[in-house]
């Protein structure tokens, strides 16, 4: 899915080794936002602790379930370099803002892994949260990946929408307020074909005017 | 004029994570430039502060917890979670910020008057009976409930820090002495403190969860305290009424997304002294992260108790909140109705 678009930027600066320069895209998504989805890199770090500055206490909660208001070096060395085989991270620009992180980690070579993201308080309910999930599934399937967790928290109703509504069969329990899903992320008929509803509204349009 | 008892400043030094941490040492300067901004000089009683002993802590804490929290400082201390850090003193300094509390109640109790202030770190309401969190090491409005509960007297804990004390929660769920009632944002760390939490068997409805919505305004919170919980509180007649007092709800806050004024608490603070009986107040810091809002919100929340007239800005008003109260008042009786069938009859 995620050809590299001949609209999309080259990697740039500092393209760390194993960088993954065919998860990067451009995409619209609802309101016209035009974005590019690429992987993670190591420079990303101040861009990383500004968005994560900017977040909300609540949007902050909701993501890592704590007060958690400064990344920790240690995290965001964490966060940015990643391995993009069994640690992968997407981010999405949108006029050159970083506005949305979105990751999954598994055991080396599991093919099981837990999906997470978070999306900046302006950009929430554009489909920017559907966007990072269908790039992430295909980047793990991509690596052998099989099946997605998350531990969602009850009140967190826009991203348990974003899992429930991609297509997945996915199965929950709650335990304290906290909801944990798991899905396969195969791309089966039903899979597919809500994914190509979504795409089919991501083209960016080309042409004179663009 | 109403005495002003002051039993801190406690943990300026001692834990220490650094000036990036929300939860840092200007904190407490930014407090006492409040205290100092009322003008009352000598007027103030700084009683002579003490670190809570062992047996003291116990009464909310289990000793395995307390010997492990001391072992971890001893070793150096560390990151305990994502939030929450201890340094080689905080053993130190949690315990003597423990013991502020003990003092001013002590101090209330010798001289039968005035309105006693607690402001130290590290803070206390999310500590529960074994662990720490959300900044928390020891509970120290809970280690303060208790000491006067054991004794048989009941205590009121009014949590308006804008985040849910599920510490104090926790500690005295099930306990028929001690009312807890907070006022919240929901959802927000540390996640509970929803109307359906409403006690245990033995306590059932001296839980009082009052959440609201970002945005809140003053009078949704005061509304909240004084109209919704009132009836609670007075069938409940409370010897003592402990304020979890943090200023994190103040619409400047860092963490939090509600919009008080420190006008606002001045008015807060006025509810909860006509829950007191005279002398039995005592007020301590929780959280507030933004150093100017500490700053004015601790002297206008002092400066209404014991009668400096002030400058505080005016309070807020027309946040949403005051219709889910309503709502939430519903909930919360099918719950308590649900703890007594559940514990027959």
């Amino acid at each position: 899915m995620p050809a590299l678009s001949p609209n999309a930027p080259a990697g740039g600066r500092d393209r760390p080794a194993g960088y993954p320069a065919d998860l990067e895209r451009e995409v619209v998504v609802a309101g016209g936002l035009r974005c590019h989805v690429r992987p993670i890199r190591p420079d990303d770090a101040p861009q990383l602790v500004a968005f994560h500055r900017q977040l909300s206490p609540q949007s902050v909660y909701l993501r890592f379930f704590s007060f958690h208001p400064v990344l920790s070096d240690a995290e965001v060395a964490r966060f940015t370099s990643v391995d993009y085989v069994d640690r992968l991270a997407l981010v999405v620009t949108a006029a050159a803002r970083l506005i949305a992180v979105g990751r999954f980690d598994r055991d080396p070579g599991a093919t099981e892994a837990e999906v997470a993201f978070v999306v900046a308080d302006d950009a929430q309910r554009h489909g920017v949260g559907s966007l990072l999930l269908d790039d992430l599934a295909h980047a793990a399937r991509q690596r052998g990946v099989e099946t997605f967790t998350a531990d969602t928290l009850a009140e967190n109703a826009h991203m348990l929408h974003v899992f429930r509504h991609a297509g997945f069969p996915v199965t929950s329990g709650v335990e304290y307020g906290t909801v944990s899903l798991r899905f396969p992320i195969a791309l089966t008929a039903a899979a597919q074909a809500a994914l190509d509803v979504r795409e089919a509204a991501r083209l960016v349009p080309t042409g004179p005017g663009r | 004029m109403t005495t002003l008892i002051v039993a801190g400043p406690t943990g300026i030094t001692e834990h220490d994570g650094g000036p990036a941490h929300p939860e840092r040492q200007a904190r407490l300067f930014a407090v006492m430039d409040g205290v100092r901004a009322l003008g009352l000089e000598d007027e103030v009683v700084y009683p002579a502060l003490r670190a809570a002993s062992l047996d003291e802590l116990e009464r909310v804490h289990s000793a395995t917890y307390l010997a492990e929290l001391e072992a971890f400082c001893a070793r150096g201390g560390g990151a305990i979670d994502a939030d929450t850090y201890a340094r080689p003193d905080s053993w130190t300094a949690a315990r003597r910020a423990a013991g502020a509390g003990l003092v001013a109640l002590a101090e209330l109790e010798r001289r039968g008057e005035g309105v006693a202030f607690v402001p130290v770190r590290p803070p206390g309401h999310h500590a529960t009976g074994d662990r720490a969190m959300g900044f928390c090491l020891l509970n120290n409005v809970a280690v303060a409930a208790a000491s006067r509960s054991a004794r048989g007297e009941r205590v009121l804990v009014v949590d308006w820090d804008v985040h849910h004390g599920n510490g104090t929660q926790t500690i005295f769920w099930d306990d028929p002495d001690v009312l807890y009632v907070s006022t919240h944002q929901h959802p927000l760390f540390p996640g509970t403190g929803r109307p359906e939490e409403v006690g245990g068997p033995a306590a059932p409805g001296l839980t009082l969860n009052l959440p609201l919505p970002p945005g809140a305004t003053g009078d949704v919170v005061r509304a909240a305290l004084d109209e919704v919980a009132r009836d609670t509180i007075e069938a409940f007649r409370p010897d003592w009424v402990l304020v979890s007092c943090g200023f994190d709800a103040h619409r400047a806050d860092p963490l939090a997304e509600l919009e008080l004024s420190s006008g606002d608490f001045a008015e807060l603070a006025r509810v909860v002294r006509e829950f007191a009986p005279p002398g039995r107040l005592a007020l301590f810091l929780e959280g507030g992260y933004d150093l100017e809002a500490l700053a004015s919100s601790v002297e206008a929340t002092l400066g209404a108790l014991v009668g400096v007239p002030g400058h505080a800005p005016a309070p807020t008003q027309g946040g949403p909140g005051l219709a889910q109260l309503r709502e939430d008042r519903t909930v919360r009786l099918r719950a308590i109705d649900r703890v007594h069938a559940d514990a027959g009859p």
